[in-house]
Parts: structure tokens; C-alpha cells; sequence
């Protein structure tokens, strides 16, 4: 991996200020400057020399104080913090906590937004490797139609193709059943271990799902995450059996958390709830990752239907289903400024599900990566706010 | 008409849409909403109705802050404030194409922001070349259409035909504007932007009219196509995939081999 680390020498360095100091205009300005003072011109040069140094010492301060390698390139803190860690990763290639591989070709799928495309399509361009689009738009209708099926099918065997081609390596049908086995037998047993949540109270203390289900997203194709996922399921039902839970607290009240978590402060999230005995039970992230199905098709029709690919009743009756199956008593909702998508009409839709439950929403800001876009004191107020309203919900229940 | 009054008529079609549309349905016409970007005007001219574009405006979002977080993009929050407002009461539909995060939202959101003025959505697929691609364009358009109908609009070809061929002329008559305009540095930005403008507020067969007065007044007249009815205008040929050249083939190859003969050793030195 050291091997790999780009480093900019003193020169490179200087030549790199230079370059962004002067701009297109010293070439528009010259003839002008020259026309009006004549050869004067050069002095110009010499006080316009003493106020860009003056003007770089705080730059050259502030950038010793920081001495983080990587060069002058920026993405706007509008785009997804995923986005941002993923491409500066690809700038640095190294960081503190654990090295990755990097890629010799990176396949896109647009299924969860389209920040996706131009996050891959720069990921590409950094990188110099190429790039595999597989496009599943957001589906404006409930059902999945025969036109998007067919539209994603003969995308996934041209990228089948293109892979063949890039990689020289060939595509095998058996390998896929067996691939496809292993990846719905680990679906299964996830999904049945998460909806081990219908017990009360719940085996297990909802913010496990969300270490577990790093598993899903990376390996549910391999036999040791089928293992993995069926010991999962084993071990809640042990707990159920027993009277036990990863839950340390007393169960009193029990929450969807809808929105992606906030990774970042996540110790202070599940503190926050466990403090006040709230178990965070359940959440459509979670189930996210387990696919079902039997045919080519149907599975064509699973990654048509992950949660930001969908329109706002279908993702609303999920949702619905969750709370009710797993007898919820309130939803703290993460308005998340990196994910535009999931964001834009959660505040709608969880409206909705919350009068269908007839159960309180409560939000609060943060973000899925960028650590400065959460503030403890909020979510600390908004989660006490969800605790009295339920509270008082139970008084009048005579829980 | 002088050069002048030509300006001042896309200036007050440009800065008061909601006037222009008031006289659309005076007159009998239905209005459907266009918002960004690349609604198939064409599709929704040809079945009888005035599309009009629903950019958003600038204006203090309050009602839209019931749906959307703030940090979204303003331009689809004022659509739907203006939405919710009643700006474009009146309006027999709205087609949003879903070519963005916030575009996805602002349809969904729509629904239940905006009721009295049904939402229509157009999909527009990414990988559009090929065979697929274009298959789900056509069934794309094809739910536009069943959507139209239910607003009272009636589908053919011939009348496909026709919208087309006066949508690429009127796409020629601006783009031979746009030429003609950057040799005459009098015409300023705003009354540019007007001309622009005050297109998506107009049908397009009555633009093209205003806009060709503009040439009578310059002597620099440029040669603007004519299209007929079903004539295309790209004639670009269309790849069935996006291959990879054989150079980045053989640099992906040669990299896989270098790994794999790496992680041989470290297997058979482990």
C-alpha cells in the first residue's frame, strides 16, 4: 500500500501555489496594465508580490497546523459525506484506522440515489480504471413494472459482459446459483433474526443489527455469512428462550430509528436511548440488506425495490409493517444532511406512518459520516422529548 | 414591431408567468407544468395541452419547509412553495422528470403538498443508448401519455409529428439566436435572459413567430433549418454499450495477473 502513497516534493509544492494563485486574467491585465503606465509595469509586478505573500503567510500557518497530505482538491460539503471519505481515500490511499484495496474496476449501481454516479464517475477519473453503470432509477409506481425489469436485465448481462471482457475471466452459471444460494440462505436467517424484535421485550438491543449488518453489505454471497447469520438467529432465539437480551437495560419503551445511522456518534446515539430504556428495536435499514428470491427476475425485482429506490407509499407501508409487527411505541427520525434522498420526503412519510401507528415522530439533524452535522445537545433534547411523550402515552394506556 | 418592443414583450411574458398562463386558459387552453429538466414537452404539446415551465421563483420558503429539510436544493423547494401557494393554480398536471435526488422528492412530495394538481413522473433511464435503454425511455413516455389522458389529452402520432417538427424549429430559431445575439454586445444580459425565458411560458409556435422578428431587424440573418414533420434531427449512430478500449482491457488484465501471482506466493511462502 506505501508503495502506492503520491508525495509532493518542495517543488511540486511551490509549483502547485503558484498555479492556483495565478489565474486566466494576468493575460487579459498585462496589455491593459501595460497601455495605461507603460514600463512602469514591473513595479507593479514587485507590490503585487509583497501583498500575495502577505496575503499567503496565514494559508501557510493555518496549513502547518494541519499537516494532512492530499493536495489542493475540494468537494462541496453539500454532497454526500460517503461520497467525500470514499474520494479522498482514493486521493491519500492510507488512513489511521484500516487500509482497503483499491480497485481495478468500480461498478456503479444508482439504486440508492444518483449521487452515486458522479461519486463512481470521479472515483473512475482519480483512479484511471474503468467504470461499469448499472442504473436502477427510482420507481415512481408501488409495483415494479416488466419495462424496469427488463431494462435492468439487459444491463446486468451487458455488465456481465464488459466484466468478461475487462477481466478475461468467465461468466458461469453455476457459480451464480451457488453464489445466489448462499446470499438468500444469509438473507433468510437475517431477516429472521431481525424480526426477532416482535418478542417483548426484543432479545436483542436494536443497535447490534447495525454492527451485524456490516456482514450483509459486504459478504452475503459467501457460505461463512450464511454461518455467520444463522448463528445470529440461533443466539437471539437462545436469548428469548432464556429471558435474556443484548439489551441491558429494563425494556420501557420501544422505537424505530428511521434513516441511516449516524456513524460517527454512535456510542452517543445508543446511550442516549439505552440511558432512558429505550430499545431501538427495529429499522428498514436494517432489513435492507436481505434479498429474497427464486428466479433471475425476482431477484431483479429485489434490488428494484430497496428502500431509496421506491416512492413514498410503498416505503411508507414498509414502514408500517415494521412498527406494527414489532410494537413500536415511537420513531426518532435521522434528518440526514448527507443523503438528499432519503431525506427529501421523510418528513412526509413519516408523518403518515406515524398516524397510521398512531405513535409520536420525533427528528433530529446529523449526518451519516460528517461529524459536523450532529449536535449532542439536540438529539439528547429531541430523545427526551420522544421519552415524555411516550411516557405519558403509557400513563394514559395504564401500561 | 421595433427591436426594442420585441424585448419589452418577452420581458412581460419572462417576468410575469402567472399573467401569460391566466390567458392560456382564458382562451381555452389547458397548462400542464414542466419542471426540470427535460420533460417531453413535445409529447405534452401534441396532446392538446400549453406545457409551461415550473422552474420555481424567488421567494421566501415557508410552506415548502413542511416537506423538505432545508438543506435541499432551493430551486425544487420554491417550485413546491409556489405549489403550495397557489401560483399555479389552474394547471391540469405536473411532470416532474426524476433526474435528481430532490427531483425524486419533490414528486413524491408533491402528492400530498399540492393535491388539486396531479403529479405525472417521467423516468429517464441512464444507460440510454442501448437497446434497453431505449425500450424503457419509450415505456417511460408511454406512462406520461396514460397519464395525459386521464387530464383530457388525446395521443397520436400524426400529432406527435407535427409538435415535433415545430419544437425543432423552434430549438433552431434559438439556437440561431443565440448565435446571432453574441455579435450584438446592445442586446444586454436581462433582456437575453428574457428572450430565453419567456420560451417556457409560451407555446412554442408562437415564440418562434416573435422570435424571427428579431431577424427582420438585423441584417446578419443566419440560415435556420427547416424541419418536417418526421424528420429527426440526431442522427448520431447508437452504440448498443459503452466498451472499453483494449488498452484499458489489457491494464485491468495485467493488474488482476500481477495480484493473483502475488497472492499465489504469499500462499504457497504461508
Amino acid at each position: 500500500m506505501d508503495n502506492n502513497k503520491k508525495k509532493i516534493g518542495l517543488f511540486g509544492c511551490i509549483v502547485l501555489a503558484i498555479g492556483s494563485i495565478i489565474g486566466s486574467g494576468i493575460f487579459g491585465s498585462l496589455p491593459a496594465g501595460i497601455n495605461a503606465i507603460g514600463s512602469s509595469v514591473v513595479w507593479a509586478f514587485v507590490f503585487a508580490a509583497i501583498y500575495v505573500i502577505a496575503l499567503l503567510i496565514p494559508d501557510a500557518y493555518s496549513m502547518s497546523v494541519i499537516p494532512k497530505s492530499g493536495g489542493a482538491f475540494l468537494y462541496s460539503n453539500d454532497i454526500c459525506a460517503y461520497a467525500r471519505i470514499s474520494l479522498a481515500y482514493a486521493k491519500l490511499k492510507s488512513c489511521p484506522e484500516q487500509d482497503v484495496a483499491m480497485p481495478d474496476v468500480v461498478l456503479c449501481c444508482s439504486n440508492i440515489c444518483s449521487c452515486m454516479i458522479k461519486w463512481y464517475e470521479n472515483l473512475a477519473h482519480e483512479l484511471q480504471i474503468p467504470m461499469i453503470m448499472l442504473d436502477i432509477p427510482f420507481n415512481p409506481d408501488y409495483e415494479v413494472s416488466q419495462a424496469e425489469i427488463d431494462y435492468v436485465a439487459g444491463q446486468f448481462w451487458e455488465a456481465v459482459h464488459q466484466l468478461e471482457a475487462l477481466t478475461g475471466k468467465r461468466w458461469s452459471e453455476e457459480r451464480f446459483r451457488e453464489v445466489s444460494a448462499y446470499s438468500c440462505r444469509s438473507s433468510r436467517a437475517w431477516l429472521s433474526a431481525t424480526k426477532c424484535a416482535r418478542y417483548v421485550p426484543s432479545p436483542f438491543n436494536g443497535f447490534d443489527l447495525l454492527n451485524h449488518m456490516a456482514v450483509m453489505v459486504t459478504a452475503r454471497g459467501k457460505a461463512e455469512a450464511a454461518e455467520a447469520m444463522e448463528q445470529l438467529l440461533r443466539e437471539y432465539e437462545d436469548h428469548r428462550k432464556e429471558g435474556t437480551s443484548t439489551f441491558r437495560e429494563t425494556e420501557k419503551y420501544r422505537i424505530m430509528f428511521e434513516g441511516i445511522a449516524c456513524w460517527p456518534y454512535l456510542r452517543v446515539t445508543s446511550a442516549g436511548l439505552k440511558n432512558r430504556g429505550i430499545n431501538m428495536v427495529t429499522t428498514i435499514y436494517a432489513d435492507a440488506f436481505g434479498f429474497e428470491y427464486q428466479t433471475f427476475e425476482e431477484m431483479i425485482r429485489a434490488y428494484c425495490r430497496v428502500p431509496n429506490a421506491i416512492n413514498l407509499e410503498l416505503s411508507r407501508d414498509k414502514r408500517i409493517k415494521l412498527c406494527k409487527d414489532n410494537h413500536v411505541d415511537g420513531i426518532l427520525v435521522h434528518t440526514n444532511r448527507s443523503c438528499k434522498l432519503w431525506s427529501g420526503f421523510m418528513y412526509e412519510m413519516s408523518r403518515q406512518v406515524g398516524k397510521a401507528c398512531d405513535i409520536p415522530v420525533v427528528s433530529f439533524d446529523g449526518d451519516q459520516a460528517d461529524p459536523r452535522n450532529f449536535s449532542e445537545a439536540q438529539y439528547d433534547t429531541r430523545v427526551q422529548g420522544l421519552c415524555e411523550i411516550m411516557e405519558s402515552r403509557q400513563a394514559v394506556k395504564g401500561v | 414591431m421595433e427591436l426594442q418592443q420585441i424585448f419589452e414583450k418577452f420581458h412581460e411574458i419572462a417576468s410575469s408567468p402567472r399573467k401569460q398562463m391566466d390567458r392560456y386558459l382564458l382562451a381555452g387552453n389547458k397548462i400542464v407544468l414542466t419542471a426540470p429538466v427535460y420533460a417531453p414537452e413535445e409529447l405534452i404539446h401534441s396532446m392538446g395541452f400549453v406545457p409551461m415551465g415550473a422552474w420555481g421563483a424567488d421567494v421566501e420558503l415557508k410552506n415548502a419547509k413542511e416537506y423538505f429539510p432545508a438543506f435541499l436544493c432551493s430551486v425544487a423547494q420554491s417550485i413546491l412553495e409556489c405549489g403550495m401557494r397557489g401560483t399555479y393554480k389552474g394547471a391540469s398536471a405536473i411532470v416532474i422528470p426524476s433526474l435528481c435526488d430532490t427531483l425524486k422528492s419533490l414528486g413524491e412530495n408533491w402528492k400530498y403538498a399540492v393535491p388539486d394538481i396531479p403529479f405525472i413522473p417521467m423516468t429517464y433511464p441512464q444507460n440510454r443508448r442501448a437497446d434497453y435503454g431505449i425500450s424503457y425511455t419509450k415505456a417511460s413516455y408511454r406512462r406520461v401519455i396514460r397519464d395525459l389522458e386521464k387530464c383530457g389529452g388525446a395521443f397520436s402520432n400524426a400529432a406527435l409529428a407535427d409538435s415535433n417538427a415545430i419544437y425543432n424549429r423552434h430549438n433552431a430559431v434559438m439556437r440561431a439566436a443565440a448565435k446571432m445575439l453574441a455579435g450584438h454586445p446592445e442586446i444586454t444580459a436581462s433582456q437575453r435572459s428574457d428572450l430565453f425565458k419567456s420560451a417556457f411560458f409560451m407555446k412554442k409556435e408562437e415564440h418562434t413567430v416573435l422570435v424571427e422578428k428579431i431577424y427582420t431587424r438585423y441584417p446578419t440573418m443566419l440560415t435556420i433549418p427547416t424541419y418536417s414533420r418526421n424528420q429527426t434531427v440526431a442522427q448520431k449512430p447508437i452504440s448498443t454499450c459503452t466498451a472499453h478500449s483494449a488498452a484499458v482491457k489489457r491494464a485491468v488484465r495485467s493488474r488482476l495477473k500481477r495480484r493473483e501471482s502475488r497472492n499465489i506466493s504469499s500462499d504457497s511462502s504461508a
